[in-house]
Order: C-alpha cells, then sequence, then structure tokens
C-alpha cells in the first residue's frame, strides 16, 4: 500500500512538474514583478523632461526662492507680468501661472500641463509667507524655526526585546493580511484546481477501472492529493530560494533592503503560523476538490464542479481584505477565526492586529487540523463512491445521493 | 482457486446478479455469455470490490479475497482507457509498477509483449498517436504484463479484426498454459467456443447454462443436420420424419431435426441412390443455444 502511495503521488507529481503550465505558475509572480518594474521605469524616463514651467506674477523674493529650490521640480519662467503670462498660458508656452498677492496665492493651469506638486507647493508657500509674517513682527530665524516646529509622536513595538517602529509595523500587518488573504486565495484555487482535473481527466480517459483494479481508491484518492501538496511545497521551496538570495543581495540593494527590513517587522510566530495554516487550508480545500472532481463525468464539467469551492475560498479573502484596515474588533472575523476553510484568512488577520493571542491561534490550527483529518477520512469513501459512476444528474443532486450512508470499500 | 458462491447484487429494484455460483481452476478458461445487462460487468465489478455484492462470497485458494489478491488480478476493463498524452512505456510501466512489478522487469518485458500482439508503433510513442486497435492492444499489455494469477477481460475482442482477435487469442492461450485463471466476457460464440474450458450464460441475472462447451452442446443433441444431396429439394426434406424446419445452408440444406434419432433414417434415405457429397449430424453451436435460451428463439 506504501509503496503503491508513493507511486500514485510521484506520477501525479512529476506529470504536473514535468509540464510548462507549472513553471509559468512558479515565475508568474517574478514575470509580474518584473513587468510593473519595467512598466515603472519606462514610466519614470519618459517623464524626466516634463519639468512644469511657471510662470510667477507678483512677490518678487518668493519667486527666486522657487527659481532656487531644488526639491518642488519646478522650472521658473522669466515672464513676470500678468498680461505676459495669461497670453503665454493660452498659446501654452507655460504650463501654470502663480499669481502672489499679499495673503493668498492662485495657480491657473492649462489643459496639458504637465503634473505639479501642488501639496508640496503649498507647503513651501506657506512656510515662506509664515516667514515673512514673523519678520514683519520683529522675530528672528531662530524663533520663527521653534515656532514653526511641530510635535512629534513616535511609537514603538517591542517584538522579542528588538525594538522596532509602531507605525511601520502596522503598516507591514495590514499589508500581510491582505497579502495573506490573496495568497492563499490563489494558492487554494490553484491547486484545487490542479488536483480536480487531475481527477476529471482520468475519469474523462475512463482510465479509473484500471488504475483501482492495479491499486484501490484510497490509494489513488491519497496519492494524488499528496502528489499535489509536493507541488504546493516545491513552489514554496522555489520562493524560499529566491527569498535566501534576496537576502544575500539585500546588503548591496536598498530597496531589497527595506523589503527584508518590513519582513523582519513581522514575528517569526506570525510567519510560521500563517505558513502551517496555508497548507492545512490548501490540504482542506484539495480534499473537497478531489470529492467534488469524483462526480464529474468529464473534463468539461469541472469548473462548473470547483465553483462551490472557489465560493467557498471566495469568503474568507474577502473577509481578509475587508479587515486588512481595520483592528480586529470585528464578531465576524473572531467567528470565522475557529470556522475550517475560514480560519486561514481570518486568524493571521486577528493576530496582525494584536486582537488573537498564541493559544487561540493554535487552538483555531488545530480545529482545522481535526477538520481535514475528518473531511479526509470521509472524502475517501465518497471518493470510493463516486469515481467510477458517470451520471448525468445534476452534481450537488450527485453529492447529496452520496452523502447518504451506504456501505464502501477501502 | 477462484471460488464465487451464491453472488447476488440487486440495484435498487433491479436484479443485476442472481445467486452467482462458479469456479475456475489454475490454468481454466471460462467464457461469461449473455446479452447487454445481464450482469457480466457486475460480476466482474463484484469480484475486483469496485462495488460489494448485497451477498454471497468470493474465495481465493479458500480464503476470501483480498487487496493484496487483488493486486495479482490482470484487468481489461469494457471501457477503455489510457492516459492519452502519456507514452506507451509511461504507462505500461506505472501500471505494471501499482501491481507489484519491477520497473526493470517491466521495460524488458514491453518489447516483448508488444511483438507477441503486433503493436504496430515505438514504446516512445504518445498513446493518442496510435490506432484504436493498438491502444486497446496496450491496455491489453498493461493487463497481463505483470504475469497475472488471475484474468479478467471484459469484452477483449470487441472492435477488433478478425487477426488481431486472433493475436488476443493466442496471448489468451499462452496465459492458460502458464496456469493462469482466466474469466472473460464475449459476445463473439467463435472465439468462447474456441478458447474456453468452461461457459457460463447468463440472462436476467441469473445462470441459464455453465459447464464445458462441448458437453453443453452435446446435451442438446444431434439435431443439426447438414445434407448436400443434389436430387432432394426442401420439400422432399420436409416430408422426411423428424424434420422440423428446413433452410438452404451453401450448396444444400441445414435440417432441424426434432430428436437426434431421425438422423439414421434420413441417411438411409438420401444415401439409397448412392454418393452424396455432405452428410453432417451436429449438435447445435454455442451461438444457437445461446439465442434459444436467452432470446427464447433460434
Amino acid at each position: 500500500m506504501n509503496k503503491q502511495l508513493a507511486l500514485v503521488s510521484k506520477h501525479t507529481y512529476f506529470n504536473r512538474v514535468k509540464k510548462q503550465s507549472f513553471w509559468w505558475m512558479v515565475c508568474s509572480p517574478f514575470l509580474l514583478i518584473f513587468a510593473a518594474a519595467a512598466i515603472g521605469f519606462a514610466f519614470a524616463s519618459l517623464n524626466q523632461d516634463k519639468t512644469p514651467e511657471v510662470a510667477v506674477v507678483g512677490n518678487a523674493s518668493i519667486r527666486q526662492e522657487l527659481r532656487h529650490d531644488q526639491k518642488l521640480n519646478l522650472k521658473v519662467s522669466t515672464i513676470t507680468d500678468a498680461s505676459q503670462a495669461k497670453r503665454a498660458l493660452q498659446k501654452e508656452q507655460v504650463d501654470a501661472v502663480l499669481t502672489l498677492t499679499a495673503d493668498k496665492g492662485t495657480l491657473t493651469a492649462q489643459p496639458k500641463a504637465a503634473k505639479i506638486d501642488t501639496d508640496a507647493l503649498k507647503a513651501f508657500l506657506g512656510k515662506a509667507y509664515l516667514r515673512d509674517k514673523a519678520s514683519s513682527f520683529g522675530l528672528n530665524q531662530a524663533q520663527v524655526q521653534q515656532l514653526t516646529q511641530s510635535f512629534h509622536l513616535t511609537t514603538k513595538v517591542d517584538n522579542q526585546g528588538k525594538q522596532q517602529d509602531g507605525d511601520q509595523v502596522a503598516a507591514v500587518r495590514t499589508i500581510t493580511t491582505s497579502a495573506v488573504a490573496v495568497i492563499v486565495l490563489l494558492i487554494v484555487s490553484t491547486y484545487a484546481s490542479i488536483l480536480g482535473n487531475e481527477i476529471a481527466n482520468e475519469k474523462s480517459e475512463r482510465i479509473m477501472e484500471t488504475l483501482l483494479a492495479a491499486s484501490s481508491a484510497k490509494v489513488q484518492y491519497f496519492g494524488k492529493i499528496i502528489g499535489v501538496l509536493a507541488l504546493l511545497l516545491t513552489q514554496v521551496a522555489l520562493y524560499a530560494i529566491g527569498l535566501l538570495l534576496l537576502i544575500a543581495l539585500g546588503s548591496k540593494i536598498s530597496t531589497i533592503q527595506d523589503l527584508l527590513n518590513n519582513i523582519s517587522t513581522l514575528s517569526p510566530a506570525f510567519l510560521s503560523y500563517t505558513a502551517c495554516f496555508t497548507v492545512v487550508a490548501t490540504a482542506l480545500f484539495l480534499v473537497l476538490a478531489a470529492i467534488c472532481a469524483s462526480l464529474v463525468n468529464d473534463n468539461a464539467q469541472i469548473s462548473t464542479a470547483l465553483s462551490p469551492i472557489t465560493i467557498l475560498a471566495m469568503i474568507p479573502y474577502v473577509l481578509g481584505l475587508a479587515s486588512s484596515d481595520g483592528n480586529g474588533a470585528n464578531l465576524l472575523m473572531k467567528i470565522m477565526a475557529y470556522v475550517p476553510f475560514m480560519a486561514q484568512t481570518a486568524m493571521p488577520s486577528l493576530l496582525a492586529n494584536d486582537a488573537a493571542n498564541w493559544w487561540q491561534a493554535l487552538l483555531s490550527l488545530a480545529l482545522s487540523t481535526l477538520a481535514l483529518v475528518l473531511l479526509a477520512w470521509y472524502g475517501q469513501k465518497l471518493y470510493a463512491q463516486n469515481v467510477l459512476s458517470y451520471s448525468d444528474d445534476p452534481i450537488l443532486k450527485q453529492l447529496l445521493r452520496s452523502l447518504k450512508p451506504k456501505r464502501s470499500r477501502q | 482457486m477462484i471460488e464465487i458462491k451464491g453472488l447476488t447484487k440487486t440495484f435498487g429494484d433491479r436484479l443485476a446478479v442472481d445467486r452467482l455460483s462458479l469456479t475456475i481452476k489454475p490454468g481454466e478458461v471460462l467464457g461469461l455469455i449473455g446479452q447487454n445487462g445481464a450482469g457480466k460487468t457486475t460480476i466482474f465489478r463484484m469480484i475486483l470490490n469496485f462495488i460489494d455484492a448485497d451477498s454471497g462470497s468470493i474465495h481465493w485458494d479458500g480464503q476470501p479475497i483480498s487487496n493484496q489478491d487483488r493486486q495479482q488480478i490482470g484487468f481489461l476493463p469494457e471501457e477503455r482507457g489510457l492516459y492519452q498524452k502519456e507514452s506507451i512505456e509511461a504507462q505500461v510501466l506505472y501500471l505494471a509498477q501499482l501491481h507489484g512489478m519491477d520497473k526493470a522487469s517491466a521495460k524488458a518485458a514491453l518489447r516483448d509483449w508488444m511483438n507477441q500482439l503486433a503493436v504496430v508503433g515505438r514504446p516512445e510513442d504518445k498513446v493518442q498517436s496510435l490506432s484504436k486497435g493498438n491502444a486497446q492492444k496496450v491496455q491489453m499489455i498493461a493487463a497481463l504484463i505483470f504475469k497475472p494469477r488471475f484474468v479478467i477481460l471484459d469484452e477483449p475482442f470487441s472492435g477488433l479484426d478478425p487477426v488481431n482477435a486472433q493475436y488476443f487469442l493466442k496471448a489468451i492461450q499462452r496465459l492458460k498454459e502458464e496456469g493462469a485463471m482466466i474469466i472473460f466476457s464475449s459476445h463473439n460464440m467463435d472465439n468462447v467456443s474456441q478458447i474456453s474450458d468452461q461457459v457460463l450464460m447468463l440472462k436476467e441475472g441469473r445462470t441459464v447454462l455453465s459447464g464445458p462447451v462441448e458437453a453443453i452442446r452435446q446435451s442438446y443433441g444431434r439435431t443439426k443436420l447438414t445434407i448436400e444431396a443434389p436430387q432432394y429439394e426442401r420439400k422432399d426434406y420436409l416430408a422426411m420424419p423428424g424434420v422440423q424446419a428446413v433452410r438452404p445452408a451453401g450448396n444444400g440444406y441445414l435440417l432441424d431435426l426434432t430428436d437426434e434419432s431421425a438422423g439414421p433414417a434420413i441417411f438411409k434415405t438420401v444415401t439409397a441412390q448412392g454418393y452424396i457429397p455432405v452428410f453432417s449430424q451436429q449438435p447445435p453451436t454455442l451461438a444457437e443455444i445461446f439465442q434459444r435460451e436467452v432470446t427464447g428463439h433460434e
């Protein structure tokens, strides 16, 4: 039995790992990142020469300051007269006209103007006007600086004795909660689909009787699930190698260093728990996929058969996204965190928001693992019952019929 | 030895197999015949544990058949199926290994089997590139390559031309000589007669006849008489005592007798004027018995 199980797992694994589609799937996140970076770089390159040119009318000293400022990315025109500036604007010779009076300013831009960072401009002008006014009140530069200094509150998180920036941790956790929801949905739907197609393909090609005569429904069922889980672990291992390479390169590239710093703000326990739950949740969905796929007659029916699984996987995904910027106090999330098929997204979200502690997380993981064992055991009976039957009845009807107690084979 | 006793299966209100009993000894071939839906495939599925019997027992060498025993069963299903995108070698080796054969032995045996069954193709060819007949041969190889002790073949000859059917018959004969127990179903009575030591005839799940082919035939008496006697016409034969029906057959006629004892008198009559080329008094063929027993008419 163990030898047969290993054979079926290997057969499932190598059949898939040899296919180009698997490698496209593995490489797709990297390709997407590369494509996004390439587009961003191209966009930035194309925009480099488009520094907006602004004619500044009134307040000559501020015009001079603007001309010499390096941060605003503005080119100040030589036009200083209001009517000349208006004509230049109409002829699109300048991008905008900034008219300054004693206590206010107006920025008028033409429709095709290059983008002007108005927030930065507003801050710059606010500071300049404040300085002018302070000067008129007889304050010196040091007094002005003290007066304009804002109150700064720093938050920190003590992660096992390591002091971390609290704002950064909150931001990373929010992003992580959303990322976990997306990643788990992708993994679950991808691998459930792989397993479903594998079984549907065998039913479609009418090879099931031959396979069951050589082994048993139990061996085929568990062998395929193990084979597909091995594929998932291969993908995870490849990404882990990728991460190690990133760490190795991290000291040389500042962007990677920033990314690694952000990841390091997450506690190892949070990362381990999320990884464990992703594997358990994927196995749960694989078992469901195997049961649903055993009901189909051919490949054409597999998407219909797997649609309830996709919907089920979408629920925690939507919940995860909805709560990504919350504080984890949502009652529904707290309940879902203990419900198998939902907990893989809900519990990491609670953990990320400090709304659950580690024994609660372990309890949730234990419940999902128990559900996996029970469902896998019951699933193999349903699989054995349905995998050789070919029926024109709707899949749901077949499923309900097979749920009625019957004697089954091992 | 395989012993099946009182095997019964119902699907809802329909009785699929009714108290079936049979025995197959090593080196013996049992032909299972019956109309579509007579219960042949259901019997195979119960032996293979694909479905549970309602009652009855299946024993192998005196012990209830186990999952380990089942690994030693070579099975050719009625619905042919192979991984279309895999090579012949990849899937035959995979199936052989599942049956407990080691990969190297299976690889060595594959070429021999491909030659024996005259498969047109190479081991590395994908199944989807094969003709239907060749794919069927590959499936037969997958069922037999690991030298099973017990072989179940569900309609092995369907879809094969007479030449290829002969390759299959020879393969079955070879397995029989090696001591395998073989059970197969077929609608081709010539093939059944040719290789079966015993036949079992089913009608709506019930066994209507069972035993050695020749014994079954002889039990119906020599009531089929083929005569070529140029001076005799159909009406002449019909007028003879004991003749039930007459129909043309080749250059002569085939007579159905009410009793085989009518033969000597007819022989005396038709040879009264001298030599006639054909006078053959035979029991009914298996096909004729099948038609009589299963469909109720000849």
